[in-house]
């Protein structure tokens, strides 16, 4: 009763290399976003 | 004033005591700014949980060049040391995530104790979590850390991201 759950989440950053924080958790640039690319890929 | 309530969540007494005016009048100047495409305010998740969440919403001015003029920034010098550098980010972010995913909604979510998570989209029926840094190599929260620790496994065998309200 605690927990927020999601199909997927994923941080943002001005500009990273695009790596895993955890398991379902994916750190990505805005790029990612702005290029239209799948961002829960 | 509304500059400085940029990525925070409203409240509008300290305004209305600023302005001389009722919180009901400050409320219809914050709704007709957001009418006028000026403002966008990411109204608050709830969900059934055992902890106290925020229920006001949060604000944010939809364009960052008229945030960073209102506060005074006038270069890039002036935004990474300005203290508001992280809000205007996450401000830029929220506006370009929302115009290229076209959720079907969008929310953010946070608890009197702490916990938050920046935006809480649904699309086709699926929930999505989007959380925004300034940092370029952000490192797991205590919130993060939980997600790892009691991931929920899918049918494909990915794992489910959950946060707890801490």
């Amino acid at each position: 009763m605690n927990d927020l759950k999601f199909k997927a989440m994923v941080v943002l950053c001005p500009a990273s290399k695009p790596y895993d924080l955890a398991p379902g958790i994916k750190v990505r640039s805005l790029d990612t976003v702005v290029l239209g690319m799948d961002l829960f890929r | 004033m509304v500059a400085h309530w940029h990525g925070s969540i409203w409240n509008s007494a300290d305004p209305a005591r600023s302005l001389g005016t009722s919180e009901s009048t400050v409320r219809r100047y914050l709704d007709f700014m957001t009418g006028a495409l000026m403002l966008r305010q990411l109204q608050p998740w709830h969900e059934n949980l055992a902890k106290r969440q925020v229920k006001a919403p949060r604000v944010y001015l939809r364009d960052s060049g008229l945030l960073h003029e209102l506060l005074g920034i006038r270069s890039d010098r002036d935004l990474w040391s300005h203290p508001k550098t992280g809000a205007s980010w996450e401000g830029y972010a929220l506006e370009e995530t929302l115009k290229a995913l076209n959720p079907d909604q969008a929310y953010f979510w946070a608890t009197h104790q702490g916990a938050e998570l920046d935006l809480l989209i649904f699309k086709n029926g699926k929930r999505y979590g989007v959380e925004f840094k300034r940092s370029d190599a952000p490192r797991p929260d205590p919130i993060h850390a939980h997600c790892h620790e009691r991931p929920e496994v899918q049918g494909d065998g990915r794992a489910l991201p959950r946060i707890k309200a801490v």
